[in-house]
Formats: structure tokens, C-alpha cells, sequence
């Protein structure tokens, strides 16, 4: 009887051009028949941002895909075009916090 | 060269029974062995088995299966997965190639396109997804730094259509400097880029929080196109303020849930 563990990136959708949502299981096997599968998640999002209250304005720096599967770094080169990198700026920066 | 064998043949020309082959009341009929079997006795049709066990009994190998096809264009199979040795039944649309229902071995039902109720059958209203994992959090300032420790950053979700819930019991873990807007990140899905979709949730601080006010409510709430949770505090008629990273110390916890909207 030999139980293993593995991990894999099963379901790596692009949702509004530039969200990655990644899900990851966990599939637990007895001699290569499953018995349990958990899921894990994700997104990435081509930038990290803020926004500074006291300047007013938004910052956004790329987001670091490196530590990411190749799998998932492969999906996000692909959809993450200037256009679209672009497009997900304007989409964030129409979210000023309340009262501001 | 190919035989019938029969006892009796009644009622060939005239009577009742003109027109018709007769199998006489306890005898049974055979094809080629268990091609199709009559099994009189027990009153059970056999195909693919000389020993049905079932008024109806259709055996075969791998991917054996039953048709139903009309006329008027739909083509229907019913029967064991294709290739599969571990049991799957299979609801098939022939006509579109595709499996629309399938009854996995060990009892859980796979409902290719969701399900709609009652006459609807609105894509909007399909329930299409069920789904429970969990997400990792992190933790941000607007300025400075700022971290959970790392047994607390697990969350849970549950989504269910495009609706998620998720929850976490979150601990900073260290800082340093951290000001300006708190925020929850991490969040396993993302919102509509669509600016009418804003959500908020609940917000429990639970240990070790500090500068908060009488009257001062910690809320999360969540925009469009966005993964993260942004703490604001919700005091008398409206949020007062988004800059609560000074409420967090190291050790501070708060519960937090929410549900909203994904694509």
C-alpha cells in the first residue's frame, strides 16, 4: 500500500483579461487510486496597488510572478498585454475608498 | 449455416394470435446464445447475457451502453463511460458528443451545465458551481510594513454559483512603520470589473487591536476588480476612515467574513 501526495494547478482561468484565478489541488492516492482532494486558491493580478490617502492618488507596481508554476507564469505573460495591464489600472483606479 | 429451433409455432394464419410468433407461455427464446435471451420462467428480457437478472438486462464490456434515438434528431446514450473500467454511468448527448450527467463510482452525481428550477432556463439563473478550498491572506499598509503570522493567514471559502463566502482568523505576526489604509489580501476570487458590485462583511476584533474609539466599528468591504479586502471604520452614519493600519499591533486579530460576487 503506498499512499502519495501531490500538488497540481488544475483549473487556471482569465477572468476580465488580466485576473489569473488559479486553483491548486491537493490529491492525496493509495496505490494511484485517489481518496481525497482539497483545493487551495489564488488570483494575480498584473499589479499590486494602493492608494495613499494623503496624496490622493494611486501607486501600482508590477505584481512578481517568478515563485509562480511555469504553468501559470506561461497563462500570465500571455494575458497580461500592455492593453491589458493598462485596462486593469483604470479598472482599480475607478475605486476610491468611500469619502475620499 | 444459421437454424430456429422451435417447439411450436401457433396461431400462424388465423385465430388470436394470426400474424404473430408465439413463444409458448414457459418456453424461452434465444439469440445466438446471449445475443438476446427471453428468460420465460423469470419473466426477464436479456441482452448481451444468457442470464438477465433484471426485467431488462443489457451486458457488454467497457463503454456498454443503451440508445435512444428519435426521429426528429436527438440522440441519447445511457450507459458505462467509454474506456472506463471503474464504473462511471453516463448520460451521453450522442448528437453533440458530449457527457451531460455522470455517476461516479462512488455515488456523487457530475452535472455537466449546471442546474436550472422548476421551467427556467436562464444561463443566469443556473446553479453551475460548488466549490470549497482554502486561501492564503495577506496583510497590507498603505505605508510601512506589516505581516500575519503564518498559522493565522489561512482562510476559508465556499462558492456556490458566483457567490463566494469566505472567512479568516487573522494575528499580525510583525510591523514596522505601518500607516495609512489596512487592507485584507489574497482573496481566492476576484470581483466584477464592474463598479456596481461593492460588497462589505463583518469585521470582529478580537484581540489586541488599539486606538479604537467609542462608537468605532471595523468593516471590511471589497470594490470592483479587486482581491483584496480594504479594514475601514464604519463610525456613526458613514466611514470615517480608511487609514486604520494604527488600530493593528503585533499579536492583533480580528475575524473576519464576507460574501460577494465573482465573474
Amino acid at each position: 500500500m503506498a499512499i502519495t501526495k501531490r500538488t497540481e494547478n488544475d483549473k487556471i482561468e482569465v477572468v476580465n483579461k488580466w485576473n489569473i484565478q488559479i486553483r491548486t489541488a491537493t490529491i492525496i492516492e493509495e496505490d494511484g487510486v485517489e481518496i481525497s482532494k482539497s483545493f487551495h486558491r489564488h488570483v494575480l493580478q498584473p499589479w499590486v496597488s494602493s492608494y495613499d490617502e494623503e496624496t490622493k492618488k494611486w501607486s501600482h507596481s508590477a505584481t512578481d510572478i517568478s515563485k509562480e508554476d511555469a504553468d501559470v507564469q506561461a497563462i500570465a505573460n500571455a494575458a497580461w498585454t500592455d492593453e491589458n495591464k493598462a485596462a486593469c489600472k483604470v479598472a482599480t483606479e475607478k475605486n476610491i475608498p468611500s469619502g475620499n | 449455416m444459421s437454424k430456429i429451433s422451435v417447439t411450436t409455432i401457433a396461431g400462424l394464419t388465423s385465430g388470436g394470435d394470426a400474424n404473430t410468433v408465439k413463444i409458448e407461455s414457459g418456453d424461452d427464446f434465444v439469440v445466438d446464445t446471449s445475443v438476446l435471451k427471453v428468460d420465460a420462467s423469470n419473466n426477464r428480457v436479456g441482452v448481451g447475457t444468457a442470464s438477465p437478472t433484471s426485467d431488462l438486462h443489457v451486458s457488454g464490456g467497457a463503454g456498454a451502453h443503451v440508445a435512444i434515438q428519435s426521429s426528429a434528431g436527438s440522440h441519447w446514450r445511457l450507459g458505462d463511460a467509454v474506456g472506463s473500467s471503474n464504473g462511471i454511468f453516463v448520460v451521453r448527448d450522442h448528437t453533440n458528443s458530449a457527457n451531460r450527467i455522470q455517476i461516479l463510482a462512488d455515488g456523487k452525481t457530475q452535472i455537466a451545465q449546471g442546474v436550472t428550477f422548476g421551467s427556467d432556463t436562464a444561463q443566469a439563473n443556473t446553479l453551475d458551481d460548488f466549490e470549497e478550498g482554502t486561501w492564503t491572506a495577506g496583510i497590507s499598509a498603505a505605508s510601512g510594513s506589516i505581516a500575519l503570522q503564518s498559522s493565522f493567514q489561512t482562510g476559508l471559502y465556499t462558492k456556490i454559483g458566483d457567490m463566494v463566502y469566505v472567512n479568516l482568523h487573522m494575528r499580525v505576526g510583525a510591523l514596522s512603520g505601518n500607516s495609512g489604509t489596512l487592507a485584507i489580501t489574497g482573496l481566492p476570487f476576484a470581483t466584477p470589473n464592474d463598479t456596481n458590485y461593492r460588497f462589505s462583511g463583518a469585521c470582529a476584533a478580537h484581540f489586541g487591536l488599539q486606538n479604537l474609539g467609542a462608537g468605532d466599528r471595523l468593516m471590511p468591504y471589497l470594490s470592483s476588480n479587486s482581491t483584496q479586502m480594504n479594514i475601514s471604520n464604519a463610525n456613526g452614519n458613514s466611514i470615517s476612515s480608511n487609514s486604520n493600519s494604527y488600530m493593528v499591533a503585533n499579536q492583533s486579530e480580528m475575524y473576519l467574513t464576507m460574501t460577494y460576487k465573482t465573474s
